[in-house]
């Protein structure tokens, strides 16, 4: 676990952009009204005034010259992501064959949201080492516009590449799935970037012990699990900020929520025959009255 | 008044129209059948005792997708995915997404080979091997593959040779055909699977390629650092259904 304490931003990528930066589109987002469902697209595109689209292709321009994406053409969609719970510009670069070659995305506050250069380009210089991906990967980040304190994880992916991430924390508890990841081709050369930065609840007034936690989770278990609870065990109990989800209810939530709760989560392992079926299990219990927010499992 | 009469005279040919595209959608349809197999009551009670309700949701994402993809699409589950039924469907389909328990597991005939297990319905699942669906697609081409289980896409997966993709990635002015395939690395947790086919449906749905979608879908918000994931085929391809005739993403 990366033991990164906060991200922040630092003036959107574009200096230039700095009244612009100030114009909050406030699109509102959501499932509220219109809930993403299974089945359809989650991003629909919404209409964007010429002046902001004029303000995405300069932040474009701004983040190819800063990360080195390609592309000698723009294409520029605002886009509300009904799964994510966001709006975000999307700028697509094109090359002079009109082929797709980087994508970048912007909050509409104008900080970098998402930055990805297309294709498959291993790389043509000699692979990095962990320090010099580590290296690297704060390098791009600076570069961005953004800033990520603390001790990245580093590790290598199965293409061949690095992942370098910073988790973000907040009340000394990590929030999963928020941070910032940046991937590095094998030679150390940018391939992808992206931040998330999701809204969290109030923590709770009181919050259980992590031994409450463990045992409410046992009971849990025990009920929802009658004939093969025996083949579970807990396997690790530790706080952490989730997005509640409809793993274990059908409660309609067909993306994760958008407002992050703080959790005790409590893993279970499983032997046994079971394994075949099921070999991991993780039931996220709030952190202040244990009421299940969802879970996980791998198959 | 005219204008009326005018409308009115356009109507049987715009109807007949509107026939002949439906007919014609639905025949290009039929001609690239996929098939969306999911395992549910693995993964339910009173096999592991407990309800997933992400797994019905991947299922109806990926049965979309495929249809906007141009294919006909049919989903099966419970006693509807069987090995028998899968192999049975396999020698026809153009596109195919799983979602089951994976591995790389032992066969009768002494070696590995990467699999997954059907549904059946009850809790003894057989594995389907990839060499079973190679014996039956014996070199059949395939479009879009998505295997949702654990070890997919391991280094040493060989179900992409199973459905005829040849493990190379093909980027840029080089391509290998309308075929990718795409799965995952090690063991991942369901949320982040989700995450992960709902971005990349939706950005295929959105014009990416199949290729770009892979990379915006990579970079989602997984819950556990762990994530990965890996492809081979055509990056550039759109990834709609059946044989090239004109590649629009392709010099």
């Amino acid at each position: 676990m990366s033991t990164i304490t906060r991200l922040r931003r630092i003036v959107p990528v574009v200096t230039i952009v700095a009244g612009l930066a100030a114009v909050s589109i406030g699109a509102a987002t959501g499932q509220g009204a219109d809930p993403f469902v299974a089945g359809g697209p989650s991003t629909r595109a919404v209409p964007l005034a010429a002046t902001q689209v004029d303000r995405a292709r300069a932040l474009g321009r701004q983040l190819a010259a800063a990360l080195g994406l390609p592309g000698v053409s723009q294409r520029v969609e605002r886009l509300d992501d009904r799964f994510e719970h966001r709006t975000y510009d999307e700028v697509t670069a094109f090359d002079a064959s009109n082929r797709a070659v980087a994508i970048a995305r912007f909050e509409t506050d104008g900080s970098v949201a998402m930055a990805v250069v297309l294709g498959w380009r291993p790389g043509r210089g000699a692979p990095v080492d962990r320090a010099s991906a580590e290296q690297r990967g704060r390098s791009f980040v600076r570069a961005a516009g953004l800033v990520a304190d603390g001790q990245p994880e580093v590790r290598p992916t199965g293409s061949g590449g690095w992942m370098v991430s910073w988790s973000r924390v907040a009340a000394g508890v990590p929030i999963r799935g928020d941070g910032i990841r940046v991937s590095l081709w094998a030679d150390g050369t940018f391939h992808g970037l992206t931040r998330t930065e999701r809204t969290l609840a109030a923590l709770p007034d009181r919050q259980i012990s992590a031994g409450a936690a463990r045992l409410a989770a046992a009971n849990w278990a025990n009920a929802r699990f009658p004939a093969t609870a025996s083949g579970m065990h807990v396997a690790s109990v530790e706080r952490a900020w989730v997005a509640p989800n409809g793993m274990f209810s059908a409660n309609g939530l067909d993306a994760p929520a958008e407002t992050l709760r703080l959790a005790w989560v409590v893993r279970f392992e499983t032997t046994g025959p079971l394994v075949e079926r099921l070999r991991s299990v993780e039931v996220w219990l709030d952190a202040g009255d244990t009421t299940v927010l969802g879970g996980d499992v791998i198959e | 008044m005219s204008g009326v009469r005018s409308w009115r005279r356009l109507i049987p040919p715009l109807l007949s129209a509107v026939v002949l595209m439906a007919g014609s959608a639905a025949a290009a349809q039929a001609a690239y059948p996929a098939s969306v197999d999911v395992n549910r009551t693995g993964f339910n009670p009173p096999c592991d005792g407990d309800a997933n309700f992400i797994v019905p949701k991947m299922q109806t994402a990926a049965e979309a997708a495929y249809n906007r993809l141009g294919h006909l699409a049919s989903d099966f589950t419970g006693a509807a995915f069987t090995r028998a039924a899968t192999l049975s469907r396999t020698v026809n389909d153009w596109g195919y997404y799983v979602h089951s328990h994976g591995d790389f597991y032992y066969n009768a005939d002494g070696r590995r080979y990467t699999g997954f297990r059907e549904d059946s319905g009850d809790c003894s699942q057989a594995v389907i091997f990839s060499k079973d669906i190679k014996a039956k697609r014996a070199g059949r081409q395939s479009n879009l593959v998505f295997v949702s289980t654990c070890h997919a896409a391991d280094s040493n997966t060989t179900l992409p040779d199973a459905f005829a993709i040849e493990k190379t990635k093909s980027s840029g002015s080089t391509n290998q055909g309308p075929e990718f395939y795409v799965g995952y690395i090690g063991v991942q947790w369901d949320s982040d699977e989700w995450t992960f086919e709902q971005r990349y449906w939706n950005a295929l749905a959105g014009g990416k390629s199949v290729g770009a979608a892979f990379d915006v879908a990579m970079l989602g918000s997984f819950g556990h650092a762990g994530f990965d994931a890996d492809w081979w085929g055509t990056y550039q391809w759109s990834g709609v259904a059946g044989p090239w005739t004109v590649c629009k993403y392709c010099s």
